[in-house]
């Protein structure tokens, strides 16, 4: 009797089991079906940042970030910061003007002047530059000439939100913040390369 | 591409010195599965000791750190291998090369890529303030109150081996969820067959991964993916240190190798974001249903809170040298130390207390009851303070899992497979600890229900902070999902034997 019993609760929980199964398959089916919405509305799918491919760049992650219209000098400066780096690895002193603004163009008290309080532009620079920034009196626009002379030489190296930095001088300790003559791009120029450096030292 | 191998190989190794003598305990592939999530550990004390020393990163800051850290897990491993038998093969040599292979590989694929996503809290914060904690060990206020330690620290640790940006991390972490699902349903079904043990947890792995949410949170750069990896971790290592006890027979003892598994799990909760220390007490208390339910020595339960009290404790202390007595919106250095306190008490409470030892609480699912109980008392209390932001907060939660968070219809349809496993449940092969596994998943909503609702009441779309949140169950609840579809295979397939529910 016991037998049978036990016979008839193994067939029962079989049976559980299997309507169970069939469930949660039709259930998981259905789940696993949603990834047609990849192929047929991409955009209504994934509602999320879309994904980007910086690799390993950071100046290029900034250039992906998502657009915020007041956010302009964060982007700028981590990318100006990420310039400091490469043009000079071991960098010490960065020579900047009084004011980021000098070179970006902006009005004194825009976001990006270098001495803002709190977390601005420049906090951003200084904080990937690992450097420390000393004012300097100097004229931060170069000369197209001088420009077009590195430009030929293949020392330019072109990052987004048009920073750029000059290569050529890497032992170098310290750099120069310099800019174009119409504010557009700045440039990162080893103190060595720099046509301010007698100005400075 | 080197870089990311090479962050990602040492990072293993670190796993691996630190969780050397308890490889034959846990198996080789926990073994393998803990040895990533644990090396990021590693870098985690890294930062804390580059913080309190205010310092920059230098290797030998970071061999010393590492040396510390890997030789304290290897104490507590040794001391452990002494009393525990080993209940696993011996990890055989070729699975670490296998293992790094993998990794290695995954990482190249991942880094040849280049794929991300973040939003300004990962490019402006978490990986940004990597870089003053690498330069120089300054803690900045943002990242101590808005980040926490681990995400920036594993990001510093990659400046060290010259790379930028970690996004490739985030795959890794992600691969490392999926194994470890696929890991607890594959033991499940091991006894329905070679077969089962495979195509179940495959299945399983495929539905989760193959889901919206869970693409973008593998490679999304910010506390979620690691989160719902340490979550894992420490409800995988309670359920497997409760089930030694009870195949241990008439007087179980807790697996302390699977403990201390859980206790690592538990510590990178809490290190993980700035309500981790928060979210980290739904691992606490099944850990206390696990403890209680057992009986567990004095030793025991120390496995588990050690390292969350060690490695809390030093990076608070380590924030405090650094930047004093500092205070945020999110979380202060005062409400830092109560947690790390909180969780100390609980452990002497459970290791001290003589109600922790009555026989009514260690008697089937007492322990659980009691809790929820207790649980529902504090649930109402809150309803009642909060008043109109309760309702505002639920309104939140819900109509962005339905609705907005850009789930689809991910949460009616895993409701639907939580109902049915709990109405059709056969009596034969059932797992034991599926209840307190839901109990876990179910804990977490509780929890994030209390802090949201504390702290604000959310709003509407996926970047809701709680709709980002929610993310940290879903592993939880596949693998009760796994573990109850292996049952019902068993069921089926396996020779009938009853087992304890």
């Amino acid at each position: 009797m016991q037998r049978t019993d036990s016979a008839k609760n193994a067939r029962r929980d079989k049976i559980t089991a299997l309507v169970a199964l069939a469930i949660l398959a039709v259930l998981a089916s259905y789940h696993l079906w949603d990834i047609r919405g990849a192929f047929e509305d991409f955009d209504g799918w994934w509602v999320y940042f879309e994904p980007v491919f910086p690799g390993d760049d950071y100046a290029r992650v900034t250039e992906f970030a998502e657009r915020r219209a007041n956010w302009h000098d964060r982007y700028r400066a981590i990318t100006l910061g990420v310039a400091i780096r490469r043009a000079t690895p071991d960098v010490e002193v960065v020579y900047a003007p009084d004011g980021l603004w000098h070179l970006w163009g902006a009005r004194p008290y825009s976001p990006t002047s270098w001495d803002a309080p709190g977390i601005k532009g420049d906090y951003f620079a200084t904080t990937i530059a690992r450097a420390e920034r000393t004012t300097a009196e100097y004229d931060p626009a170069l000369a197209q000439s001088t420009i077009d002379t590195w430009e030929s030489a293949g020392a330019i190296e072109r990052l987004n939100w048009n920073v750029a930095y000059v290569t050529g001088a890497e032992d170098d300790r310290a750099v120069v913040l310099h800019r174009d003559a119409d504010f557009s791009v700045v440039y990162v120029v080893p103190l060595s390369l720099s046509p301010a450096r007698e100005e400075i030292e | 591409m080197i870089t990311q191998i090479s962050f990602s190989l040492v990072t293993v190794l670190i796993g691996w010195a630190s969780l050397w003598p308890l490889r034959s305990r846990l198996g080789s592939v926990a073994y393998h599965l803990a040895a990533f999530p644990t090396g990021l550990m590693g870098w985690g004390f890294v930062a804390s000791v580059s913080i309190a020393l205010h310092t920059g990163y230098s290797w030998v800051l970071a061999c010393a750190s590492l040396l510390a850290f890997c030789g304290a897990l290897f104490a507590a491993g040794t001391w452990i291998s002494r009393s525990e038998r080993p209940a696993e093969k011996p990890v055989a040599l070729w699975s670490f090369a296998v293992w790094a292979l993998v990794i290695g590989g995954f990482t190249a694929v991942m880094a040849a890529w280049g794929i991300s996503a973040y939003s300004h809290d990962g490019w402006a914060q978490y990986e940004l303030y990597s870089w003053p904690l690498f330069d120089n060990g300054t803690a900045a206020i943002k990242l101590l109150g808005e980040r926490m330690l681990i995400p920036s620290a594993f990001h510093a640790a990659y400046h060290l081996f010259g790379g930028e940006f970690a996004g490739f991390v985030y795959p890794v972490l992600s691969l490392h969820i999926a194994a470890l699902v696929g890991f607890g349903t594959a033991r499940a079904a091991r006894p329905a067959g070679r077969a089962a043990a495979l195509v179940v947890p495959l299945v399983v792995v495929t539905v989760m991964v193959g889901h919206v949410t869970y693409l973008f949170m593998s490679i999304y750069v910010h506390s979620h993916t690691i989160s719902a990896l340490y979550l894992l971790m420490a409800g995988l290592g309670i359920k497997y240190a409760f089930e030694r006890a009870n195949a241990s027979g008439s007087q179980p003892v807790l697996s302390p190798s699977w403990l201390l598994f859980a206790g690592i799990g538990l510590a990178g909760i809490f290190l993980a974001r700035p309500d981790g220390p928060a979210y980290a007490m739904a691992a606490v208390l099944l850990a206390a249903f696990a403890l209680v339910r057992s009986r567990a020595g004095r030793e025991e339960t120390g496995w588990f809170f050690a390292p969350t009290v060690i490695l809390a404790g030093a990076y608070t202390a380590a924030t405090i040298l650094n930047q004093g007595m500092w205070t945020t919106e999110k979380i202060s250095a005062t409400t830092l130390i109560g947690f790390t306190a909180l969780y100390a008490a609980i452990w002497a409470g459970l290791r001290f207390v003589p109600l922790a030892r009555s026989d009514w609480l260690a008697s089937g699912n007492n322990t659980l009851a009691l809790l929820v109980a207790l649980e529902s008392v504090g649930l109402v209390w809150l309803f009642r303070i909060l008043g109109e932001q309760a309702n505002a907060t639920i309104f939140a939660m819900t109509t962005n899992l339905l609705e907005q968070g850009g789930w689809r219809s991910f949460w009616p349809l895993i409701t639907a497979m939580v109902v049915v496993s709990m109405v059709l449940r056969p009596n034969l092969r059932r797992e034991s600890f599926t209840t307190a596994l839901l109990f876990y998943a179910a804990q977490f909503f509780v929890i994030a229900f209390a802090v949201h609702g504390v702290t604000h009441p959310g709003r509407l779309g996926w970047g809701d902070s709680f709709n980002r949140v929610a993310f940290h169950s879903v592993p939880l609840i596949y693998l009760y999902l796994g573990v109850y579809v292996a049952g019902l295979t068993c069921t089926l397939w396996a020779p009938r034997t009853r087992t304890e529910s």
